[in-house]
Formats: C-alpha cells, sequence, structure tokens
C-alpha cells in the first residue's frame, strides 16, 4: 500500500530495500553456480542471464531514483512494478529451478536423452529439466521477453516419481506444448469471435435460470474470455495428447491412465482446476484419433511367436481392451456438453479435431524420433521384454557375442521400444507381485528403465544421424 | 499434466509496469515535468497494449479485424474494468458498452500515437487517458501484489 504523503526517507526505504533484494539474489547465484548439475552448459547460460537481469534493475533503480521528485508516487509505482514484482514474481523462481536441477535431484540418467528429444521436437527452446516438489509434469515458457523463465524453458517432472521412467512416457505430452501455440493462433481469431458472439447470444437466457442468474452480473468479455480459456486449454491438452500417443502409443495411454489415477476422471473444466479438459475426454480423444489398432495388433502377435513372455502379453492386451472399453462409452464427451458455456468450448474444438490430429502428424513425421510403431520398435519389444523377465536392463538387442574373438555386437534400444516393453512388463508385474521376494519390486524396475535410457542417450545421438540410412543396428556399444 | 504454464504477452506483472509507465509519462505531460527515462519504452508498450485490449474489443463488437488476431481478451477485460471504475461503477447496461470501450481505447492510441510521434495533442484529452492509464495502473497494481507473497500463516484445522 503505497502511503498518502511520501517523504525522501519512505523512497530511500524502499530504494534500499530493493538494492538489498538484488545483492542477495546475487550470493545466490554464486552459491548455485558451484552446484554439480548433469546440463551444466545450461545452467551457466541461465546464471549468467539472471546476472545481466540484475545488473538492469540497479541501472533502472538508479534512473528512478534521479527523478523521484518529479512525482514521488511514480517512483514508488516504478521501483515496485520494474523490479520488485518481477524479481520477486519470476526470477526468484529461477533459484528454485536451479536447486531441483542438481544432479542428486534429478533422474540424470535420463537427462541427455530429454535433452536430444526436445532438440528434435523444440529446438527453439532452451530446456531446464528438474524435479518440482508438485504432483505433476509441466512445461513453463513464456511469450513476453521480459519475463520469466523467457528466453529459457523449464521442463518439471514429479519428485516423488523421479526415477519412474515408465511415467517419464508424458515427456512427449509437455515437450510438444510449444508446438500447439502455432496451431491454436491459426484458428485463435475466428473462434474467438465465435464464441464472443456465441456468449452473447447466450447471455438473455440467463434471467430464466437460477444457475445462470449468478453468470448475468458478469459480463460477456469476461465470460467470453473464461470460455476462450477453455478452449485454448482443450486444444492445448488435447494436441499434445495426440502427440505423446503418436510418439509412444498404449505406453502414453498407460502413462496418462498412471497419472490420474489419484484424481476423479470426469471433472468439468472451471476456474478449480484452470480449465483442464476431463481425463476421461482426453482417453476418448486420443483412442479414437490417434491409437492404431493395426500397429497394436502387430505387436501382439510379434511378441505372442515368443513363449517365454506370453503371459506379459496376455496382461496387456487385457488392460487395452478395458481402456478401449472406457473410451468407447464417451462419458468425457457428453459431461463437457452438459454447461452452456464448456458446450461453445467444446463445440469449437470438436470442429477442430481433424484438423488437430493431421498437424501433429504433419509435425512428428518430419522429425527422425523412432515411434512406437516403427518396423525397427516393434521388432525389439519382445527382445527386450526377455531381458526385462530376466531382470537385466533393457537397453541394447544383442545380435552376436563371441567371446574368443572378443565380438559383442549389439543393436541399442530404442526409447520408444523401452517404454512400450516397460509398459507391458508392468501389466504383469502388477498382476503378478508378490511380496516374498518372487518378483523384483517396482524401485527395481524403475532403475532397470532407468539404466537402459542412460545407455539410450549416451549412443542415440549417433544414432539418430544415421536414422535414414537404416543402419541403427551393428552399432557397436561398450 | 494440468502442466502448460505458457506466460502470455500480457500477464498481470507485465500490465502493471506497462499501466506505471505510461501512467508516469502522462501524469508529467499534465503536469509541465521532464520526460521519464522510459518515455519511449513506456508509451511502446501502452500502445500494444492498447491494440491488443482494442482488437479483443472489436471481436466483442463482432467486428473481428481478420488479421490473425494471436492474443487474448485479458488486456480488454483489464480496460473495461479500469473503464467501468472511471464511470464509477457503471457497468455493461447494454451492447452499446463495449462500443463505447472501443472508442475510448482507440482515442487513448491515437493520443499515445502523437506523443509518440512528436504531434500535438490536446491537453484534456492528455487528462482522460492519464485518469484511465491510473486507474488500470491501481487495479494492476493491486493485483500483481497478490502474486508476489503468499498467506502468512496457515491454520490447519482438525476435521
Amino acid at each position: 500500500m503505497i502511503p498518502m504523503v511520501i517523504t525522501h526517507a519512505q523512497i530511500n526505504r524502499l530504494y534500499h530495500q530493493i538494492e538489498t533484494e538484488l545483492s542477495t539474489f546475487s550470493g545466490q547465484l554464486n552459491k548455485l553456480e558451484v552446484a554439480h548439475y548433469p546440463d551444466n552448459e545450461r545452467t551457466q547460460e541461465i546464471i549468467q542471464h539472471l546476472r545481466g537481469k540484475v545488473d538492469i534493475y540497479q541501472k533502472q533503480s538508479c534512473k528512478i531514483m534521479a527523478q523521484w521528485e518529479d512525482n514521488p508516487e511514480e517512483a514508488i509505482n516504478k521501483l515496485i512494478t520494474y523490479i520488485h514484482n518481477p524479481l520477486v514474481s519470476e526470477d526468484l523462481n529461477f533459484l528454485e529451478w536451479l536447486r531441483s536441477a542438481q544432479t542428486e535431484n534429478v533422474p540424470w540418467s535420463i537427462i541427455p536423452l530429454i535433452k536430444t528429444l526436445a532438440s528434435h521436437l523444440i529446438p527453439d527452446h532452451k530446456v531446464l529439466t528438474r524435479c518440482a516438489p508438485d504432483h505433476n509434469y509441466q512445461i513453463s515458457w513464456s511469450r513476453n521477453p521480459e519475463r520469466a523463465p523467457n528466453p529459457f524453458t523449464i521442463l518439471s517432472l514429479p519428485r516423488l516419481h523421479r526415477t519412474n521412467v515408465l511415467w517419464h512416457t508424458l515427456l512427449g505430452h509437455e515437450l510438444f506444448h510449444p508446438i500447439c501455440v502455432e496451431f491454436i493462433n491459426k484458428h485463435n481469431e475466428r473462434v474467438l469471435a465465435s464464441i464472443g458472439t456465441q456468449c452473447a447470444e447466450q447471455m438473455p437466457i440467463t434471467e430464466k435460470e437460477e444457475l445462470f442468474r449468478k453468470l448475468q452480473e458478469q459480463r460477456v468479455d469476461e465470460i467470453a474470455r473464461v470460455t476462450h480459456l477453455a478452449w485454448r486449454r482443450a486444444m492445448e491438452e488435447l494436441l499434445s495428447d495426440m502427440a505423446c500417443v503418436e510418439l509412444f502409443g498404449p505406453a502414453a495411454i498407460m502413462a496418462m491412465q498412471a497419472f490420474c489415477a489419484c484424481s476423479p476422471l470426469n471433472i468439468m473444466p472451471s476456474p478449480q482446476n484452470k480449465f483442464y479438459p476431463p481425463a476421461r475426454f482426453r482417453f476418448e480423444i486420443v483412442w479414437q484419433y490417434s491409437m492404431k489398432s493395426e500397429a497394436l495388433s502387430t505387436i501382439y502377435s510379434s511378441c505372442e511367436k515368443n513363449g517365454g513372455i506370453k503371459e506379459i502379453v496376455s496382461c496387456f492386451k487385457q488392460e487395452m481392451a478395458d481402456l478401449e472399453k472406457l473410451a468407447s462409452e464417451s462419458q468425457g464427451a457428453v459431461l463437457v456438453s452438459k454447461h452452456p458455456w464448456a458446450k461453445i468450448a467444446y463445440d469449437e474444438v470438436s470442429t477442430l479435431l481433424k484438423d488437430a490430429s493431421q498437424f501433429v502428424r504433419d509435425k512428428l513425421y518430419a522429425l527422425p524420433i523412432r515411434r512406437w510403431d516403427d518396423e525397427l520398435v516393434v521388432k525389439q519389444i519382445p527382445l527386450l521384454l526377455e531381458r526385462l523377465m530376466a531382470g537385466i536392463p533393457p537397453n541394447e538387442i544383442v545380435e552376436q557375442i563371441d567371446e574368443d574373438e572378443c565380438k559383442y555386437i549389439t543393436c541399442p534400444a530404442e526409447f520408444a521400444a523401452i517404454l512400450m516393453a516397460g509398459w507391458m512388463y508392468e501389466t504383469y508385474w502388477q498382476k503378478t507381485y508378490i511380496t516374498t521376494g518372487n518378483k523384483m519390486p517396482y524401485l527395481t524396475m524403475s532403475r532397470l528403465l532407468l539404466k537402459s535410457c542412460e545407455d539410450v542417450s549416451a549412443i542415440g545421438q549417433k544414432e539418430i544421424k544415421s536414422v535414414c540410412s537404416d543402419k541403427a543396428c551393428n552399432t557397436e556399444s561398450a | 499434466m494440468a502442466d502448460n504454464l505458457m506466460v502470455d504477452r500480457w500477464n498481470v506483472i507485465d500490465a502493471a509496469a506497462m499501466a506505471v509507465g505510461v501512467e508516469g509519462v502522462l501524469y508529467r505531460i499534465v503536469h509541465d515535468k521532464p520526460r521519464p527515462f522510459d518515455f519511449d519504452e513506456a508509451l511502446g508498450r501502452g500502445l500494444e497494449f492498447l491494440r491488443e485490449a482494442g482488437t479483443g474489443g472489436a471481436i466483442i463488437c463482432g467486428t473481428p479485424p481478420g488479421s490473425g488476431f494471436t492474443g487474448t481478451l485479458s488486456p480488454l477485460c483489464w480496460s473495461a474494468d479500469a473503464y467501468i471504475e472511471i464511470r464509477s461503477g457503471r457497468g455493461p447496461e447494454d451492447k452499446s458498452f463495449y462500443q463505447d470501450v472501443l472508442k475510448a481505447l482507440r482515442s487513448y492510441e491515437k493520443l499515445l500515437n502523437n506523443l509518440r510521434s512528436g504531434q500535438a495533442y490536446d491537453k484534456k484529452e492528455t487528462k482522460s487517458t492519464h485518469d484511465f492509464f491510473h486507474t488500470l495502473a491501481d487495479l494492476l497494481v493491486e493485483q500483481a501484489d497478490s502474486t508476489t507473497r503468499k498467506y502468512s500463516h496457515e491454520v490447519c484445522e482438525p476435521v
């Protein structure tokens, strides 16, 4: 609260307070600079960027103080809104982001792989991966050049599931978020105009019903703003869900299901849930638009040939059948048509779904990333399952071993194949796990899979270069 | 996966700083004070804000500009809040309200453009534009303040 009469002492006090904040912030950066990070290059870049910002803030505060006598209220407001607010509300977040990106706090084995995936999906983004205390996956970036985390992008994984690579399948979803902007921008104005018109038409009805009467007190611009936000959120999530399923297939749907296990499936989008679409609706859409049943059948038949993993295939098939049933009931679609504003938003969503799935395919199919239905991936899945059954990390396919001649020819496992094999094994594990020690504990399974990704990431960069020449196999690994 | 934290071009922190900057410029003009150090930058951001708010207003009035608008209605909503405040709390009684907001936003934009390019400007118009940005700054500074801290204490009552 700005005092009614502003004295020189009060302005000085605020100025010195802000100076102290800047100096303490710099001290924290010095401490963070000496810590160990799996992506040291990126963290040093962030620290340098923040030092530059502190420098700008210090110069600005001097300029504000040089003109304070003209208008003390302006000086106070500028010290607060130009320096204190952005420092405290935004830049300060970087300190926690950096701390939580330190080697001991992240699944370091998978960080190089995430970096490689990000460099293909969102090459313009400087991604920093960290583990957050929230039970959430999150990607954060800024369209505003002056606001955090611009010019960086922060990718957050849930801390309690740090080593759970199966859940990290959802990285495919997160890394697609920034790409969605292109599709949303293309349709933004038309959809906003349509929403505005429909909301204005709905307003007179509000006099008749109790539920609507309260909304009438609000304004068309406010109603249209939140309806537009609900549309945008739905498109962002559905596009990213589609991308994750295109990349990792059933593994993506299993990861979505596991992540949503602690939340109700059918909740109406509202301000309380930041207008996110109901999980059930999301399952229905990805199953309808992105799941390839022929590819799934090919994987079944490829795995069923191997008698040792038949039981795994049977468990996995059952899970897929249950998911298909859930998706076919269309309960999510029924829910979002129940509320007039949600109906306006989701009618707009529905008209764009076909274009959206095409957009996702156009974006992903141009990239050198092997997807779950790739021939090589399908071939690798049963072989990786055999390794998992034997408690060996599913990191490679052994082509030939001849110890006499010191020959060890292997093919690196594809990330999509590791995730598919991992999730298939997980369905079997869930059905058969007993605490007597007959099966490996869940954490051990996670560790095996995590270790596999470490090898993939080391080999992956070489491999991606040769992706078009079909020479992925026969790469020698130490 | 409730996950997408894209910071829009206009968030409350940035919009508050913009409003304070433009208010500072206009106050100095109205009171014949020297230009602030951020004269050009403040007017530039003010114009950018008014354009996004104005396009949002045009869309609500049923006249979308067809220019591929990629923004949101947030700047329009904040502007409408300030406009209602200036009109002593009188909200939209009829459809012409948004026409009035749009007209006002266009006149503020014209004034800022004139100031920026050194052209002649109307003092009365400057005063009313200052009133708008002063009100907008008050509203946004208050909203931005709540983003800088959480509740000082939380009492966990037994269920």
